[in-house]
């Protein structure tokens, strides 16, 4: 993808964000003049950024939107609630084509419609070849087809164009019969030349109602949406201007000749003729009138042009006081410095194994060896610390979508609703943010979907007509708080019994035995969903479980509270920060285990005979080195035996720089996953390094290779 | 289609001449070569050039001498584009090229691409 | 030159060419025209001894590490625009200063930054007029490929093709022997020396005395290469030796250094 393209992406995301929040405030106050400012100032920047990567029809899109905004500005027309709405839906398209343009790294645009783009203008411009050498301004407009019932008068808008040198009007489909033809509904294309500038001809098209395209052509001007210098040319015209600025009187003919001659073959050579053209008219002004300043001018004004200006000053458009304080870092290099991060653990790890092996060995050197070893742990885990701390997010980026989808089951639901969040701002590692989405959604469906009792019946119980649903964040220690609260009828306990009763979870008599709790809990329960009918927004049986997993994934818990009539309660305790491990899998004794990927040297298939017996022990010759081989199964006491087959899968690691062959039955796949240290009565057992969910939720003990080979 | 561009490759080493020629030959210019500024000179009299390629250190007549005789003849001489090329890059070094009318420095050594690059955008060749 | 037993076969030819080529019937008459001197046939008869085999590109893998190696190592002490000064002794009929030129231009591309100075010497006086004129036949060009010699040659009749002029004039030529430091101390000192395939044709002796008069004409650090059958170690020990990935070369020990 081209820099354009990924800048316009990133900027756009931010506006769209931007525009979003503003009018969703901005539906419950219309009055919010500066709020409106605002918001219109986001969505003609996003008209800019589409119009400098040639994004017609997002150009068009967010004209509209950007129109609406401008009359509620002006006053004359009101922000309706219908009117917001359009606003929002014109962003989600924008939104959609920002996905695709991410995903497939160039515009979205359908055959028909770039040809569109082009066809009119070369049509008209061949057909009025007499002309053609003056023009500088090209329209073609296609009003709405109800603008006669606004008062407009479109051919007599075009008609009136200044310096309108040739006009076309067409049907914009074939015109019908006279009997079944609408005479009040407007049915024209307009497509006109004139020869005045793109400035003057876009004022007087404004406020019409329809579509209008504007295209510069022509050597009166140079095209802002086509130009494009690469950066050695611009170099090279840059070098010309310092060159015209030291011309003395002797040289001067030949600096402003060969000056303006370098300019001109530089245009040339970028396909930049009809700046060439002018470029060579200002050298032979500067030449006739001895003074540089015609074709200093003249290169200055081809240096400053705004896309051009893109490619020299492109700076992230952060506010001015924000970005002192941050800096924006493509998210690869972060993860590559947390892996770094990890591989430096490993090494003091091994480093820590040899200060032990000193210290065994009664060497003279051993107590130096572990007091600097701990110097580094100390230091190594501080860097650790802060580099996971880059990775750190506040909650708010996946928060802050929330109030849109509140918004929306409000209104299909036809449940007045308000959304609450506090602590938005609570950081937490990205890994996390990003999942949090999918089920904090569920959550929020669920309660909008049960939870909150339909207004009627919230009438009935005496409660406020708008429910509130609650979202507060909080960082506790190194871990982050999340509840979700809502003030609807809390879980139907009866409802749960019969359902876990239904589906098989639990028996009569299980239940009987329960307390309220642990029924609550039932909802966490595989294949477990109370919905009476599976409606779009939730209750897919997919339910709680699969938020359960996810959390517990990333080494988190949640839990669930409810008072019956007043509301529910849903509490995620996450970690803040998580490291992330490369391991790969591999079965022994007909149990599965993770191997840290960067203990592994590699993998060898040997056949039988390879393995030499040695005394006791058994080794294989690999490259001219005898490496000790173990039988993992054995190692981790799952059976008595070796085998026999004829050929053994070895997986050669390293330890301290020392290999070792560990004999496995086969090799799994490759595997990054989030290491859960071992806790509570498991730290004791030698040979684990940690335990991950899988994601079919089985757990993976990961092997400590160092612990289980000595 | 345009006509061939000729440039004048002007340097006191004939292996950098031959370096710079196989560069611009091999991208279609038409190359011819002088050892100092007064051969320099000469070729310019015989041939029309679109392009000079000029080192500063030359016996005889350096680069900057030869280069501020050219800005001074008629139009058509005086105007045509100079490229500099030099072992040095001291901001003196630059400033004195200018003066003496180069529209573009290359400090040396210069990779045959970037010279192709460069060439062809001082004499208007499409990239 | 000493040749042993083994060699009368070779020498005999070359004896018996010179008699033919001088008209001399006996060996007798052909003797006492060799050491009279007549006719500048002591020349003649020397330049009929040494060995001719040679042909561009020959021994590739040691202008690799010329480029690679070498070179890079020399430039590490020289500012831009300094010498780089390379000999060929003996350089025969020409093909081997010419290839180092042609490899430097292909495969250096510092190749504008330093004053590149490049020099050819031999005994044998007829091989350098060859070489200045820089002609040669299929056989000298079978290792170029199509595309070098497009480049750096021009074709001269149906067989020959000679060498663009900005090559030839990149290489001096000149006559020394190496065995006499008189003619080779005018030479100054070196980055690098190509030596390749002559000593092996000397005695012991000369071969020492060979040995040290280029030792003096190389600049400290800088390098000789000899043919890839032939050892320094056994000839001299003045010189290092240094492994390198594609030839083992001989060093001059640097200044300063033990």
């Amino acid at each position: 993808m081209n820099e354009f393209l990924t800048q316009f992406l990133i900027e756009s995301r931010e506006f769209v964000e931007q525009a979003t929040e503003g009018l969703l405030v901005l539906e419950q106050s219309p009055h919010d003049a500066e709020r409106l400012d605002s918001v219109f100032r986001a969505f003609h920047t996003l008209k800019g950024g589409a119009g400098i990567v040639e994004f017609a029809a997002m150009e068009r899109a967010v004209h509209a939107a950007e129109e609406i905004l401008s009359s509620a500005r002006s006053g004359k027309h009101a922000l309706t609630p219908t009117l917001v709405g359009d606003c929002l839906a014109c962003l989600d398209q924008v939104i959609r084509w920002l996905d695709v343009i991410e995903q497939t790294g160039e515009l979205p645009s359908s055959p028909a419609e770039s040809r569109a783009d082009d066809t009119w203008l070369a049509e008209m411009l061949d057909s009025n070849p007499d002309v053609r050498a003056r023009v500088t301004t090209a329209l073609q407009f296609i009003p709405a087809p109800d603008c006669f019932y606004q008062g407009e008068d479109p051919l007599a808008r075009v008609t009136s164009l200044p310096e309108l040198l040739a006009l076309e009007v067409e049907p914009v489909v074939a015109w019908p019969s006279l009997n079944s033809l609408d005479p009040y509904q407007c049915n024209l294309v307009l497509t006109a030349l004139t020869a005045a500038s793109m400035s003057e001809v876009t004022e007087h098209m404004q406020g019409h109602s329809g579509t209008c395209e504007i295209r510069a052509i022509g050597t009166g001007q140079i095209a802002p949406q086509d130009w494009v210098l690469p950066s050695q040319a611009r170099e090279i015209l840059s070098a010309q201007r310092d060159l015209l600025a030291h011309a003395t009187p002797a040289n001067f003919a030949g600096f402003i000749a060969s000056a303006g001659l370098t300019a001109e073959n530089v245009l040339r050579s970028c396909a930049h003729p009809e700046a060439a053209a002018i470029v060579a008219q200002a050298t032979q002004k500067s030449l006739a009138e001895s003074s540089s300043d015609s074709l200093r001018i003249s290169i200055a004004q081809l240096l400053s042009s705004k896309p051009a200006a893109l490619t020299e000053n492109a700076r992230p458009s952060v506010k001015p006081e924000a970005a002192a304080q941050t800096l924006r870092i493509e998210a690869a290099r972060v993860d590559a410095l947390v892996r770094l991060t990890g591989e430096l653990t490993v090494a003091k790890n091994a480093a820590g194994h040899v200060a032990k092996l000193a210290q065994e060995e009664g060497n003279a050197l051993a107590g130096v060896l572990k007091e600097r070893h701990s110097v580094l742990s100390r230091l190594i885990a501080e860097l650790q610390e802060s580099v996971l701390a880059m990775r750190v997010l506040p909650l708010r980026s996946v928060l802050q979508r929330f109030p849109r989808v509140v918004r929306e089951m409000s209104a299909n639901l036809g449940k007045p609703l308000k959304l609450e969040i506090e602590g938005d701002d609570t950081e937490a590692d990205k890994a996390i943010v990003e999942m949090l989405f999918e089920p904090l959604l569920h959550i929020v469906r669920n309660a909008i979907d049960h939870g909150i009792e339909s207004p009627a019946d919230r009438a009935a119980r005496g409660k406020p007509s708008t429910a509130r649903i609650q979202i507060r964040a909080a960082r506790q220690g190194d871990q982050v708080l999340l509840e979700i609260s809502d003030d609807g009828g809390g879980i139907d306990l009866e409802r749960v019994r019969e359902v876990a009763k239904a589906r098989g979870i639990a028996t009569e008599e299980d239940l009987r035995s329960m307390s309220e709790t642990d029924i609550i809990d039932l909802v966490f329960a595989a294949g477990f969903s109370t919905a009476a009918k599976v409606t779009e927004l939730s209750g897919r049986g997919v339910g709680m479980d699969a938020v359960r997993t996810a959390v517990e994934r990333i080494g988190g818990r949640v839990s669930v509270e409810s008072r019956a009539g007043h509301g529910t309660n849903v509490r995620f305790s996450l970690p803040f920060s998580v490291m992330m491990t490369d391991v790969m899998t591999v079965e022994a004794g007909g149990q599965m285990f993770g191997v840290p990927l960067d203990a592994i040297v590699e993998t060898v298939s040997v056949p039988k005979t390879a393995i030499k017996g040695i005394g006791a022990a058994q080794a294989i010759v690999l490259r001219n080195r005898t490496i000790p081989v173990f039988d993992l199964a054995s190692v981790l006491a799952l059976r008595e035996a070796t085998p026999n087959d004829t050929a053994a899968t070895i997986v050669i690691t390293t330890m301290a720089g020392h290999l070792g062959g560990l004999r496995v039955d086969c090799i799994g796949e490759r595997l990054e996953v989030i290491l859960k240290p071992l806790d509570g009565l498991l730290t004791g057992i030698p040979g684990i390094t940690g335990t991950t969910l899988l994601g079919d939720g089985r757990v993976l003990l990961v092997l400590d290779i160092g612990e289980l080979l000595q | 289609m345009d006509p061939q561009k000729t440039i004048l490759v002007v340097d006191d080493a004939s292996l950098v001449r031959l370096y710079y020629r196989t560069a611009l030959e091999g991208a279609g210019f038409h190359v011819v070569e002088a050892m100092n500024g007064l051969e320099a000179l000469e070729k310019l009299l015989i041939l029309p050039v679109h392009l000079l390629v000029v080192d500063i250190n030359m016996p005889h007549m350096d680069g900057l001498t030869f280069l501020e005789a050219v800005r001074r003849k008629n139009r058509e001489l005086a105007s045509i584009p100079a490229l500099v090329t030099s072992t040095e890059s001291a901001a003196a070094d630059f400033a004195a090229a200018r003066a003496a009318g180069a529209n573009y420095y290359l400090v040396k050594p210069i990779d045959q691409a970037k010279l192709v690059q460069f060439a062809g955008m001082l004499c208007g060749v499409p990239r | 030159m000493v040749f042993g037993e083994a060699k009368r076969y070779y020498v005999e030819r070359r004896v018996l060419e010179r008699m033919s080529a001088t008209g001399s019937g006996t060996f007798a008459s052909y003797f006492t025209r060799l050491r009279t001197d007549a006719q500048g046939e002591i020349e003649q008869f020397v330049n009929a001894f040494t060995v001719n085999e040679t042909y561009f590109y020959r021994e590739d893998h040691q202008l690799k590490c010329l480029t690679t190696d070498l070179l890079t190592e020399r430039i590490r002490q020289k500012r831009k625009g300094d010498a780089v000064r390379i000999w060929c002794a003996p350089c025969s009929t020409g093909e081997e200063p010419y290839s180092v030129a042609m490899w430097l231009l292909e495969n250096w591309p510092l190749v504008d930054e330093y004053e590149i100075e490049i020099i050819g010497s031999d005994i044998d006086t007829a091989v350098l007029e060859i070489a200045r004129a820089g002609i040669y036949g299929k056989r000298a060009l079978m290792r170029l490929a199509p595309h070098l010699i497009e480049k750096y040659f021009a074709p001269l009749g149906a067989e020959n093709w000679q060498i663009v002029d900005d090559l030839r004039t990149s290489v001096q030529f000149s006559a020394a022997n190496i065995v006499e430091l008189a003619q080779t101390r005018p030479y100054g000192q070196f980055d690098v020396i190509f030596c390749r395939n002559v000593l092996i044709y000397f005695d012991d002796a000369s071969r020492r005395v060979a040995a040290e008069n280029l030792f003096e004409n190389l600049l400290p650090g800088g390098f000789i290469c000899l043919g890839h059958t032939e050892s320094m170690s056994r000839i001299s020990p003045l010189f290092e030796v240094r492994r390198f990935a594609d030839a083992i070369v001989y060093q001059r020990p640097a200044a300063g250094s033990t």
